[in-house]
């Protein structure tokens, strides 16, 4: 049984993800005398590289961090509100999703550039003395970053919390625990596997995103993914490129696979049964 | 694009240019082989550029010889990353470059040479490969594209960058931008340097790396209008277009000379349908699908019979007056100088 | 309400979701009200005043055309996601076995890859090995990075279901067909609706993979809209997003009042 229902992922994770991405791989640990991790030195023996690495997992946790301090009581709000609209509103925060790529960074282009709406309401309220520019900054691609993920971490977040029973939350009150305490300790503990699975979505889609790095950072925001672009696009350097990508997968599976045992493994061992 | 409808004194001077070269024209004619049923798959640049080159050449193939060609949408550097990937079982027949890919497209074996396209013996030497693997239909000028409004004398030279009155309104592309190469080459050359001396280049261009610098020629209106930008290199085609979406700037063309850039064709290896390919090659280089060009886009003819209409040849600058860079160097120290830009300019 | 909502905890609850949802929109309203300014480049507030750019968009046959390979692809990717996906996230919630998390984890790592890595690796592979034809490379391609969001979404949801209430339909004489279409499916409904909506979306607005694996001739909205700015950006492209946000919202509002009257009529 539980073959069967594995077998047509598998199937198509081995066909079209792991043979097509093994060959990219053998690219690049291969030269014209055989083995060789060549590529692999060129990267872990450059400040450079180390840098870009470092900038690319900086935004993901930044990223990440927005979207759960938002997304947390966007999605509550919204699975608890008895409003008939509360749907709608849930929807509506798909609603970045919609707009192209591409469209969206123009939007962020007009509100980020220095006489655009940001700089001059800053302005406005004083809290600025002359005008800023946001565009092609990493501040820029973190505030557009965390707008385009901000659905995905309430749509998940929204799921679990509607499949948490309400009334866990009355009987923590009822046996007289406050509000914020009955929130924090029974709801925060029960969707803990949403917000694994919402941060670790948010997080890996941060790191590979490439479009919006690129568009709203230009040329100063460098990170993997527009690094990988450069490699592989600009200058046709692929055997580097997929050891850049390589270097990626494994760092982001051995972060995910630590922060998923470190929550859900300890969940485990509570979880009420 | 109704704003490009030519009135009827440019289609008499666009007839009157291709009467001057009525052997070539009635030739071409007689011998368009008729493709009637077949495909024709090229690479295009995207945009209305390649809606202006599907209705200035593609269209008039297409009716002539009765082939159905579509263009694929990718900028240079994706279509060759395809072609590439690609490489022995070509999706798209033929490929349309603009900064230097057919070099190596050649060079890797992933284009074959052209076949039977007559008016490649008229190109000049300098715009096609020796072995005829490519073959340069248009030609478009860079130069320097500044605010009217904000600069009153116009800019003269690539030094004009470095003065302090611009500090904080100039802008120019990142190095992987065909243009931002350019712009360094030229740099280097203005300070006594060049393709061989890269050097005043980097240290030229260390002094503005704090200014604006951006990927793609789309946040050029942006940059003009919300950036507070006066002043980057850029190239006469896109001049036009900003001009045309209402803001004040014009194109100077500096004393170190205007870049050209070559817009050129090339067929895949294993292309399926080659022989449509040489054929719409050979439509590209006629000189009404020159002019058409020309006035669309302000490009320059490849074509040297070409006969631009007076309106239009006083805007549109003639390929022995740009500047030629040495493009097999420049590819060849590709790699090295993107490397050295990104740790000491975009930090 | 387990909350009061007037609570000074309830009151920052509704400030942080008020603070979201501007900060979800803002950036969109620019680009539904920005093209209707009437210069030639995007301005916020919009400058004058023109209808030229919504009109643009709409007589441009071209975004159609590309709308509706679109919408095809999407929708093929996200239902062939959405089963496969289901099922193995069913396995890997009830059954443990060794390496578990393993494939759990190589089942979500397209995610991370950036595309790019990915449209390089497959257009070598569909070269190499002429599989499928037509549109089916890029579905193919995108039910791999759909998978991922499925099982995103319902894994948490999955594995929080309560598995006595499965049991005891197994109990009562159940299939495990039965028990999982009659009890399972409609409590981890919401999650599987979530991932399938999220498949649908991604593939939706993926350009990259799109750019090297869509069929010659019929590219998808996003890679049609990407070239379109690749040589210079016109307001009428930001209009075609503008359009799909306003036609999305009328739909939505529309099934809304719809559902809402119906329940009302009940």
């Amino acid at each position: 049984m539980p073959i069967l229902l594995f077998a047509p992922c598998v199937l198509v994770y081995a066909i079209f993800f792991i043979w097509p991405q093994a060959s990219l791989l053998a690219i690049s640990a291969s030269s014209k005398s055989g083995l060789s991790f060549d590529q692999y030195a060129r990267f872990f023996g450059d400040g450079y590289y180390w840098e870009i690495l470092g900038r690319t997992l900086g935004m993901g946790i930044a990223v990440t961090a927005i979207t759960l301090v938002l997304g947390l009581p966007t999605a509550y709000v919204l699975a608890r509100s008895q409003s008939r609209w509360a749907s709608l509103l849930l929807l509506l925060t798909t609603f970045p999703l919609l707009v192209s790529a591409v469209v969206r960074s123009f939007g962020w282009m007009v509100l980020f550039f220095r006489d655009g709406l940001v700089s001059r309401v800053l302005l406005m309220l004083g809290l600025i003395d002359r005008p800023v520019q946001t565009m092609y900054t990493m501040t820029g691609v973190i505030i557009a970053l965390a707008q385009v993920l901000l659905p995905l971490m309430v749509l998940t977040l929204h799921g679990v919390f509607k499949s948490i029973d309400r009334d866990l939350e009355y009987a923590a009150m009822s046996l007289g625990a406050r509000p914020a305490v009955a929130l924090g300790l029974v709801t925060l503990r029960l969707a803990r596997g949403g917000i694994v699975a919402g941060s670790l979505l948010v997080f890996s889609l941060a790191i590979s995103a490439f479009a919006t790095p690129s568009l709203v950072g230009g040329a100063r925001a460098n990170v993997m993914a527009t690094a990988i672009y450069e490699q592989t696009v600009e200058l046709l350097d692929w055997p580097f490129g997929a050891a850049l990508a390589a270097i990626l997968l494994v760092v982001v599976l051995g972060l995910s696979l630590a922060y998923g045992a470190l929550i859900e493994g300890r969940g485990e061992l509570e979880a009420p049964r | 694009m109704a704003a490009y409808t030519p009135d009827r004194r440019q289609i008499l001077a666009a007839l009157a240019a291709s009467a001057a070269t009525p052997l070539a024209a009635s030739r071409g004619f007689a011998q368009a082989p008729s493709f009637s049923g077949r495909k024709l798959v090229s690479s295009g640049f995207g945009g209305s550029t390649m809606d202006i080159i599907q209705s200035a050449i593609f269209t008039p193939f297409d009716k002539e010889s009765g082939a159905a060609s579509t263009q694929v949408p990718m900028q240079s550097a994706a279509a060759l990353a395809r072609m590439k990937a690609e490489a022995g079982n070509p999706q798209i027949d033929m490929f349309q470059f603009s900064g230097g890919q057919e070099a190596y497209a050649k060079e890797e074996g992933l284009s074959q040479p052209l076949t039977g396209v007559s008016r490649l013996a008229k190109i000049p030497a300098g715009l096609k490969d020796p072995d005829g693997h490519w073959v340069t239909w248009a030609v478009i000028a860079e130069g320097i594209v500044y605010r009217k409004d904000k600069i009153a004398t116009p800019p003269t030279s690539y030094k004009d960058f470095l003065k302090p009155e611009y500090r904080g309104h100039v802008a120019f592309p990142t190095i992987t931008n065909g243009y931002g190469m350019d712009f360094l080459v030229m740099l280097a050359r203005a300070f006594g340097g060049g393709e061989d001396n890269i050097e005043p280049g980097f240290a030229a261009m260390k002094q503005i790396k704090s200014e604006t610098i951006f990927k793609a020629a789309s946040d050029l209106p942006t940059l003009f209008g919300q950036g507070d930008i006066w002043i980057m290199p850029y190239d006469t085609g896109n001049t036009f277009k900003i001009q045309q979406s209402g803001l004040p700037v014009a194109f100077a063309t500096p004393q170190e000379g205007s870049p050209a850039v070559f817009i050129t064709a090339c067929i895949a290896k294993g292309a399926k349908n080659a022989d449509v390919a040489n054929a719409a090659i050979d439509a590209m280089l006629k000189p009404e699908a020159q002019i058409e060009i020309a006035r669309t886009m302000r490009w320059t003819a490849s074509n040297p019979e070409t006969r631009l209409p007076a309106d239009l040849a006083g805007e549109v600058p003639a390929v022995d007056k740009l500047a030629q860079l040495d493009r097999g160097k420049i590819n060849a120290m590709r790699a090295a100088w993107t490397d050295r830009w990104n740790r000491e300019i975009a930090r | 309400m387990t909350i009061a909502w007037r609570s000074p905890l309830g009151a920052v609850l509704l400030l942080l979701c008020a603070l979201s949802f501007a900060y979800l929109l803002l950036p969109i309203l620019v680009v539904v009200v920005a093209p209707f300014g009437a210069t030639g480049y995007l301005a916020f507030p919009p400058q004058g005043w023109t209808l030229k750019w919504y009109a643009a968009a709409v007589s441009d046959t071209r975004y159609l055309a590309a709308l509706l390979v679109s919408l095809r692809i999407a929708l093929a990717s996200a239902l062939i996601a959405c089963v496969i996906g289901i099922a193995a996230a069913y396995a890997l919630t009830r059954y443990d076995f060794l390496g578990r998390r393993l494939l759990e984890a190589i089942f979500l790592s397209p995610l991370i890859l950036p595309t790019l890595v990915l449209a390089v690796g497959l257009t070598l592979f569909f070269t190499r090995t002429g599989l499928l034809q037509g549109s089916w490379r890029l579905i193919a391609a995108h039910v791999i990075i759909c998978i991922p969001y499925v099982l995103r979404v319902s894994l948490p949801v999955l594995r929080r279901f309560d598995r006595s209430l499965e049991e005891a339909a197994r109990n009562l004489g159940a299939s495990p067909f039965a028990a999982f279409f009659l009890v399972v499916l409609p409590v981890v409904r919401p999650g599987i609706v979530a991932g399938t909506v999220l498949a649908f979306i991604t593939s939706f607005d993926e350009v990259v993979l799109a750019l090297f694996l869509a069929e010659p001739g019929a590219p998808t909205l996003p890679v049609t809209i990407y070239s379109a700015v690749q040589l210079g950006f016109e307001p009428s492209v930001a209009a075609i997003s503008g359009l799909l946000v306003l036609a999305t919202f009328m739909v939505m509002l529309l099934y809304h009042l719809l559902s809402a009257f119906r329940r009302q009529r009940d």
